[in-house]
């Protein structure tokens, strides 16, 4: 019997899914040696560092201090002692300020004790008697941020600004509509009941009138089962399988397959009435409320064949990449990517250190991303009939080449959320995306 | 006859109505504009190129009312004279109206740099910047696809593609900033120049620490502080690890150029 599933719409593209590292289990990484804390892990400005050179820190301390509401608080993987604090490198290889922390062998046991007895963050809470507002203020203190990728925030995201509508629906995102990533598929199988009730916690802190849909592509599943079976006691959490197409995990693409709702150009998703979080946040979520553990690591897809990091692996922030990936195994391969092979970005080395938002590593050969000269345009309009957002690709690049700002902005270039299905169906290979993503910074320009 | 007088009276105060409705209006809408604005468009050719940077002539005239001078803003098609006789309707003399030219603040060429990466298939300065940078590589310097010699109105900047950097012509260059709002690295430098003083400018911007910045180009500013030392008159500064230079206080004297380690400062008269 075959099921009709919703999707977004007839546009998007579905690119081979390649989730090779699929049904692999989570191994857990012995803790690192050092590690590397950019103080920019999450949207908008970075955390304030509030350790110096020299200082002693415990395993879960906090380390960098939250300033502004789209900003997180940061704590340490780690116990051991701040080696520097300054520019540090990262994978993107741009730099940031940040903390390095070296592990030492003092016993921290006491300092663990003294935290878990001040800290509100820890475990014993009865769930029930928690308040919305306990919640959020257990979520903004373990520092946690969406972690699809976009690290919003979530604590922010749970505090609509005043005057927003009322929310209607928690959409969990599980889409995983990447190629190649697995982490979400993989927490998914392994903590479904963990999921489930960080979800409850989320629907919590929303208040009483919130349903919650959890949106899961049909690729997965083994995950859709663990979660239904998770969830079945829990009356305002429904699995919504959805066909498999790219880019569902798009908070506008989202909304559309699980509500049928739109949300306009350039409005949040809260005027539609919903709220959107990752799968992956829901675990966080769980871990900071019952385990009172803040948010200092995060399931990765390695995907690094033939090597012995190759999988589903839980990652500790700012895991230095050197002892990730060794060496030897970028031979014979043509681009590392950060994140998945849509929206991820290539880096040029193994340099830097994993963050809140690296959702995958990608160690990919010549076959597996060939890079091809681009020629000119045909015009055959493949571009315009995938774009999810309704742009048209190819006059958006070409207007980009030409600087015409104002025409860009008229055709609503500041829309584009770069998820590269154009360039992914373009027959002449043209560097759309790179072209827009120029045409955007030209929009935004004053 | 009595028809024709009906008539008569009826348009005429139909006429007297309309033309009291339009003076009111004219009267309470009246927007005062600046006189000049007006003179100053008769002396502009009135092509509405773009080549000043400005929307057109009317928008260039009025900037130059708004600012009251001159600086950063010159018409190719009205040339000198027609800059000067606009310099006149604003009452301020057009001889101390110092030139304002551009100077690109790195020297991060192919030869200089010790990392450099192959950014061939990506088409501008702004989609070079937001991709990953290979370790090592000058993360402050020009990324070099040439965003700021697009911008140029005035014909004033070329690519050196043996350099893999821009180079700008003084002659043409009339000061406008368009390439320093293009470049997305704030490269470019518009600064007032004297044709009596030589032009003194640091040519690295990179903050990183002098150890650092060493490993990345053999020509960056490594911060040593050598030029605050030496300079007389105290017009240099040190802050985030590279050198700055007062244009107030310089004197082109060249003092700083000579005895800097790694040859970041550089002299020129005006071309550069």
């Amino acid at each position: 019997m075959t099921t009709y599933h919703h999707t977004f719409g007839r546009k998007g593209i579905h690119p081979p899914e390649n989730k090779h590292t699929a049904g692999m289990p989570i191994t857990a990484l012995p803790l690192p040696r050092r590690v590397e804390l950019s103080l920019s892990q999450s949207l908008g400005r970075p955390a304030r560092a509030i350790v110096k050179a020299g200082d002693h820190v415990c395993r879960f301390y906090l380390v960098g201090e939250a300033t502004g509401p789209v900003s997180a608080n940061l704590h340490t993987p780690i116990s051991g002692t701040v080696k520097s604090v300054g520019r540090i490198e990262t994978a993107d290889g741009h730099g940031a300020d940040g903390i390095v922390i070296e592990a030492d062998d003092i016993d921290h046991a006491a300092d663990l004790q003294a935290m878990c007895d001040e800290s509100p963050v820890r475990s014993g809470h009865a769930l029930d008697s928690l308040t919305p507002d306990e919640i959020i203020d257990i979520v903004r203190r373990a520092g946690i941020v969406g972690l699809g990728g976009a690290t919003f925030p979530t604590a922010t995201k749970l505090t609509p600004p005043p005057g927003s509508p009322q929310c209607e629906f928690l959409l969990i995102n599980a889409a995983e509509c990447e190629p190649y990533l697995t982490c979400d598929d993989a927490i998914m199988r392994a903590m479904a009941e963990e999921i489930a009730t960080g979800i409850e916690l989320l629907l919590k802190a929303l208040g009483s009138n919130v349903h919650c849909l959890v949106g899961i592509e049909e690729n997965k599943p083994q995950a859709i089962k663990a979660l239904e079976q998770a969830c079945r006691p829990r009356k305002k959490i429904r699995i919504i399988p959805l066909r498999t197409r790219y880019p569902q995990g798009a908070e506008k693409m989202l909304t559309k397959a699980l509500t049928g709702r739109e949300i306009a150009s350039g409005a949040l998703p809260i005027s539609q009435g919903v709220i959107i979080q990752n799968v992956a946040t829901a675990l966080a979520v769980y871990h900071a409320v019952v385990w009172g553990k803040p948010l200092v690591e995060r399931v990765m897809t390695i995907y690094n064949p033939g090597e012995r990091l190759h999988g589903n692996v839980i990652v500790p922030i700012g895991t230095p990449l050197k002892s990730l990936l060794p060496e030897s195994s970028l031979e014979g391969k043509q681009k590392i990517i950060n994140g998945g092979p849509m929206m991820g970005r290539a880096i040029a080395g193994i340099q830097g250190a994993t963050t809140k938002g690296m959702s995958g590593l990608l160690l990919l050969t010549p076959e597996e991303a060939p890079v091809a000269d681009s020629t000119p345009c045909v015009r055959c309009g493949r571009c315009v009939e995938v774009c999810p957002i309704g742009l048209e690709p190819y006059l958006l690049a070409r207007l980009s080449e030409l600087g015409r700002k104002e025409e860009l902005e008229q055709r609503h270039v500041l829309d584009c959320m770069e998820c590269g299905c154009c360039s992914y169906s373009c027959i002449a290979r043209r560097r759309l995306v790179d072209w827009i993503r120029t045409g955007k910074a030209l929009a935004r320009r004053k | 006859m009595e028809q024709q007088y009906l008539a008569m009276t009826v348009l005429g105060a139909a006429g007297f109505a309309a033309g009291l409705i339009l003076y009111i209006v004219a009267k309470k809408f009246n927007v005062k504009e600046d006189a000049r604005i007006g003179q100053i468009e008769e002396i502009l050719p009135g092509a509405n190129c773009g080549a000043c940077g400005r929307k057109g002539c009317h928008d260039f005239a009025v900037e130059c009312c708004r600012t009251g001078s001159i600086a950063g803003l010159t018409c190719p098609g009205a040339g000198p004279e027609g800059m000067a006789r606009i310099a006149g309707v604003l009452g301020i003399d057009s001889a101390a109206q110092k030139p304002k030219k551009a100077y690109v603040r790195c020297n991060g060429t192919c030869a200089n740099r010790l990392v450099t990466r192959n950014l061939d298939s990506i088409p501008s300065c702004v989609a070079a910047k937001s991709l990953a940078m290979p370790e090592g590589y000058c993360t402050w310097g020009c990324l070099g696809k040439g965003d700021c010699v697009k911008a140029c109105n005035f014909n004033a900047m070329a690519w050196d593609t043996e350099n893999g950097m821009p180079v700008i012509n003084a002659d043409n260059c009339v000061g406008c900033g368009a390439c320093a709002t293009a470049c997305p690295q704030n490269l470019i430098l518009i600064r007032e120049v004297d044709a009596a003083t030589p032009v003194v400018v640091v040519k690295c911007s990179n903050r990183d620490k002098g150890a650092a910045a060493r490993k990345m180009c053999t020509a960056a500013c490594i911060g040593c502080g050598k030029c605050t030392r030496t300079c007389r008159f105290g017009a240099i500064k040190v802050t985030d690890n590279v050198a700055s230079i007062d244009p107030a206080l310089c004197t082109g004297c060249g003092e700083c150029a000579a005895v800097c380690p790694t040859h970041a400062i550089h002299l020129s008269n005006t071309d550069l």
